[in-house]
């Protein structure tokens, strides 16, 4: 069991070997780099005094506390407070603007209403008068066709005029023939009488 | 998650990160070499023949207080700060020398003996040296990485407050 476990470990090892050898040649110079430093440093730092890194610990504590009660970083500094008061202007102006539009564009709405309303009764008006003119239309046709109709009846009148006339002439005419005629009858007793006469002397 | 900046806020950051941090540096490393100094693997004793196990208990110690107060100050400060960026940094180099610190300590190249009923059978050596200056090689371009963060907090800090005030909460914290 116990070589199983190390052969199990040696695994490991080699696998962990290889990555290591891969990237020995990017990461090991910084490495030594980084040891050549951090030797220098740790020469400074005390041995055997675990009190001095508990000080320098709390000191590092108390001072964030107090940096952190002191300047938590949600006050705006300076610099972006005068920038505040122009934003704070320029929106006041902003929205002294947008209440202006709004009041034009309701007056405008108001007015493009009371257009349309006009404009609608317009439109009702032009069909009336449409529907008038038609009406109009027709009974100017009928009054054409009446004229004509009367024209008809007085030509017909006047023929008949003409004929009464013609009729009348003519019975003027017989009317002189017969007054003729009557005088004529008139004049023959009065001969027939001087006649009679002259016999009765003889 | 959007959390307000405040006082009490960053003090409870600060000291929750502190916590953690005296827990993975002192706790936890702690009780691992004193398990290890009697460890018994399939019923054989396996005695930790390291001579200076206080001298490794004391630079853990050390450097875990110094690591655990300066994640404290780091976590505490507001996001982008110089501050931050500062014992950013400082925790870095604490960090590399508590790495360091197993190394001279003899941590890094322990031998343990196989005991099997008084009767010492042979020994195991662990060396985790390579381990360690693979970790180092990280540790350098992790500290060049908060060395570019904080010398972006000093020449961009007016832009960064501009950033951070110019939300409507004022200022908020998304870390």
């Amino acid at each position: 069991m116990i070589l199983q476990a190390v052969d199990f470990i040696q695994i490991i090892a080699d696998i962990v070997a290889a990555i290591l050898n891969f990237l020995k040649l990017f990461v090991n110079p910084m490495g030594e780099f980084m040891v050549n430093w951090m030797e220098y440093v740790l020469q400074f730092f005390p041995l055997d005094n675990l009190i001095v890194y508990i000080s320098i610990a709390i000191v590092i504590v108390i001072i964030g506390l107090i940096v952190n009660i002191a300047w938590p970083g949600n006050k705006k500094p300076g610099f972006l407070v005068k920038d505040k008061e122009l934003e704070e202007k320029v929106e006041k102006k902003v929205e002294e603007i947008d209440a202006k539009i709004k009041k034009k564009i309701k007056k405008a709405k108001e007015k493009t209403k009371a257009i349309e309303e006009k404009a609608e009764e317009i439109e009702d008006k032009v069909e009336e008068l449409e529907e008038d003119i038609e009406e109009l239309g027709e009974a100017a046709e009928k009054l054409e066709e009446e004229a004509e109709e009367l024209e008809e009846d007085i030509e017909e009148l006047e023929e008949e005029v003409e004929e009464l006339e013609e009729d009348i002439e003519e019975l003027e005419e017989e009317a002189e023939e017969l007054e003729e005629k009557t005088e004529e009858l008139d004049e023959k007793p009065e001969k027939d009488e001087g006649k009679s006469s002259k016999t009765e002397i003889d | 998650m959007v959390i307000k900046m405040g006082r009490f806020y960053n003090i409870t950051k600060g000291v929750i990160y502190m916590s953690i941090y005296i827990v993975t540096t002192m706790v936890i490393p702690y009780f691992t070499f004193t398990f290890i100094k009697d460890m018994q693997i399939l019923g054989v004793n396996i005695v930790l023949e390291q001579q200076d196990y206080e001298r490794i208990i004391y630079w853990v110690s050390t450097f875990g207080l110094l690591i655990s107060s300066c994640a404290f100050f780091n976590y505490s400060s507001p996001k982008q700060s110089i501050r931050k960026g500062t014992f950013a940094l400082i925790q870095i180099l604490l960090n590399c020398l508590y790495i360091w610190s197993y190394k001279f300590s003899g941590a890094t190249e322990v031998r343990f003996e196989i005991v099997i009923e008084i009767v010492n059978v042979g020994y195991i050596t662990v060396n985790v040296q390579n381990m360690v200056m693979l970790y180092m090689g990280i540790y350098f371009l992790t500290i060049i990485l908060k060395s570019y963060d904080f010398l972006d907090f000093i020449i961009n800090r007016k832009t960064i407050r501009e950033k951070r005030y110019k939300t409507k909460v004022g200022g908020i914290d998304v870390s």
